[in-house]
């Protein structure tokens, strides 16, 4: 908790300008910037963060899986296709058109995985189904790319799909935190039926965990919450993936234990992950997906050097 | 307080597992499921915890059907020990054997302290104190399949349902098991198990329900059900039926029958 404020304040402080504390509300251009920028920026950031620290360890709670992230059930690309259909059909320019597309996509890729899964609500169908998801919306995304009617058109898709925070403004804010805080409530409800899962499916359902509640619980709160960050932020990859197994090692395994660190681990990465951007030199900033990637590779290079290891 | 199936039936993918199964489970007895592999032992057991739904038939406890049975309460009245039980993650021991009071604490609630204590008991009654803070999986399959155990043993359910509890187990944990099966029945819990091994079976059982093909080939009393014939007609093995020298059953398969 304490890390995560101060994480939010190094985000508020840190940047092409430094802003300190007694300029924050001064009338000036860093009280500007802090009101209009940055202070916007640090909650998207925090939000989305949280957000995407909390879906990686639910989903990797009810799939058992220590490498499931919200990319692996397809919401995040289902949502990256409704935010590259706005663009492509020039509705970005129209007021919320890219968050109205990303979120309608995200709600039909919960629909669809919720259908494709099947009825019994087992993990095993709806990993399948969303990675049918997933895949789908990739290739749509990518024919759309492809059919882009002009390179500023492509330019345009393609930096938005890297994932930034550059520039968010208050009505960003207005309409993606509300979806996340109600998603992430969702989320939080299922900490008690993943701890059942651990003992599987039969175990879980013998301790009278509803597996068709809990499939609905998660994918409505996966959907509002992850649907609603793409669509504010375009894709950040890792954080649901990275945060999870950190938080793993400091608090145990228990996947209830799990939840509430990883929102605030997912902060903490992303709020530092965004600083940082800002202060590499150069005349624009590194997108924030990017910067993601580049920590999440040597990241897991590490947890396979240590597994080797201790193989040997 | 009775667990009644009546005319179960159960079809998976287009095999039928169970074919018009009914039983009649006592209180404070102990039902040995036995059959070869295939005959639909895990299946009946798993309709009995009210984990499937059967095409027909229905399973009552106490005159209702489980099914419509609220979930909780189901899950606080049967304890279910499923085959091979690897939990997904390595919590401790007592993280898993705490998973047995979830059904009787409400949604947010930590453990109180007459659940630690339950928790507590239970693994001393599976030998498995010592292991409480051991991870999962830094332990060997008989200390997992212990407290495994003790997690059921741990929602103090009225049923307990155990699907091969005693697999990985060395003889003396074996025996272990065997007798903290009996005790419960004694303290009034109704026990199903299925086994495997026939003395076992003979020496535990009140109740010996023998399973093939999804049929029910016989159930009653020990002495009545394994008999060489229907050992041949179930297992298709010649078998030497005698006593022990502490009066028990013992059955020694020999070979196959003819």
């Amino acid at each position: 908790m304490l890390l995560t404020i101060v994480a939010f304040l190094l985000s508020l402080i840190a940047g092409k300008v430094w802003i300190t504390p007694a300029d924050w509300l001064a009338d000036n251009a860093n009280g500007w910037i802090m009101a209009d920028l940055r202070l916007p920026r640090a909650i998207l950031g925090l939000s989305i963060g949280a957000v995407l620290g909390l879906s990686g360890a639910v989903l990797q709670g009810y799939l058992r899986n220590p490498l499931a992230d919200p990319t692996v059930v397809g919401v995040s690309s289902s949502a990256a296709l409704g935010g590259v259909a706005a663009i492509f059909l020039g509705l970005a320019a129209v007021p919320f058109g890219l968050f109205a597309c990303a979120m309608l996509c995200a709600g039909l890729s919960v629909l669809l995985l919720v259908a494709l899964g099947g009825k019994s609500g087992g993990p095993l169908g709806f990993i399948l189904a969303g990675m049918v998801l997933s895949t789908l919306a990739g290739s749509l995304t990518a024919l759309l790319i492809s059919l882009s009617p002009n390179p500023y058109a492509t330019s345009e898709i393609i930096a938005w799909l890297m994932g930034a925070l550059t520039d968010r403004s208050w009505q960003d804010v207005a309409l993606g935190v509300p979806c996340m805080a109600v998603g992430s409530a969702l989320l939080l409800l299922t900490g008690r039926s993943l701890d059942a899962l651990t003992l599987g499916e039969d175990g879980a359902r013998s301790l009278g965990v509803d597996l068709t509640r809990l499939q609905w619980l998660i994918v409505a709160g996966i959907g509002l919450a992850v649907g609603a960050s793409v669509a504010v932020t375009g894709v950040v990859g890792f954080v649901g993936l990275i945060v999870p197994h950190f938080i793993r090692s400091m608090v145990g395994e228990r996947p209830s234990a799990t939840l509430l660190p990883s929102a605030l681990g997912g902060a903490v990465l992303v709020l530092v992950a965004d600083s940082a951007v800002r202060l590499i030199p150069g005349p624009g900033e590194v997108r924030l997906g990017i910067a993601m990637a580049a920590l999440g590779a040597p990241y897991f290079f590490l947890l396979l050097a240590r597994m080797r290891n201790r193989a040997l | 307080m009775t667990l009644l199936a009546e005319n179960l039936s159960l079809t998976l993918g287009k095999r039928r597992v169970l074919d018009a199964v009914s039983l009649s489970l006592s209180p404070g007895k102990v039902t040995v499921i036995l059959g070869p592999n295939g005959a639909g032992k895990t299946s009946l057991i798993r309709l009995l915890a009210g984990l499937l739904v059967p095409a027909t038939g229905q399973v009552l406890l106490d005159g209702y059907s489980l099914p419509k049975m609220d979930r909780q309460e189901r899950a606080r009245r049967i304890g279910y020990l499923p085959q091979n039980g690897t939990p997904a993650w390595n919590v401790s021991a007592r993280e898993l054997v705490s998973l047995g009071r979830l059904p009787h604490r409400s949604h947010f609630a930590a453990p109180s302290p007459a659940d630690e204590a339950t928790i507590d008991t239970a693994l001393a009654c599976t030998d498995a104190s010592h292991l409480a803070d051991r991870p999962m999986n830094a332990m060997s399959g008989g200390e997992r399949a212990r407290v495994m155990l003790a997690r059921v043993l741990a929602g103090a359910p009225e049923w307990l349902l155990a699907d091969e509890p005693l697999a990985s187990l060395d003889p003396a944990h074996q025996l272990d098991i065997l007798a903290l099966l009996r005790a419960q029945a004694d303290r009034g819990t109704g026990v199903v198990a299925v086994l495997h091994d026939l003395t076992q079976a003979a020496r535990l059982g009140d109740q010996i329900v023998v399973l093939k093909d999804g049929n029910l080939l016989e159930a009653g009393l020990p002495a009545d059900v394994l008999t060489a014939p229907l050992l041949a007609n179930a297992f298709g093995i010649a078998a030497e039926i005698g006593r022990a020298s502490d009066g028990g059953l013992q059955i020694t398969p020999l070979g196959r029958s003819g």
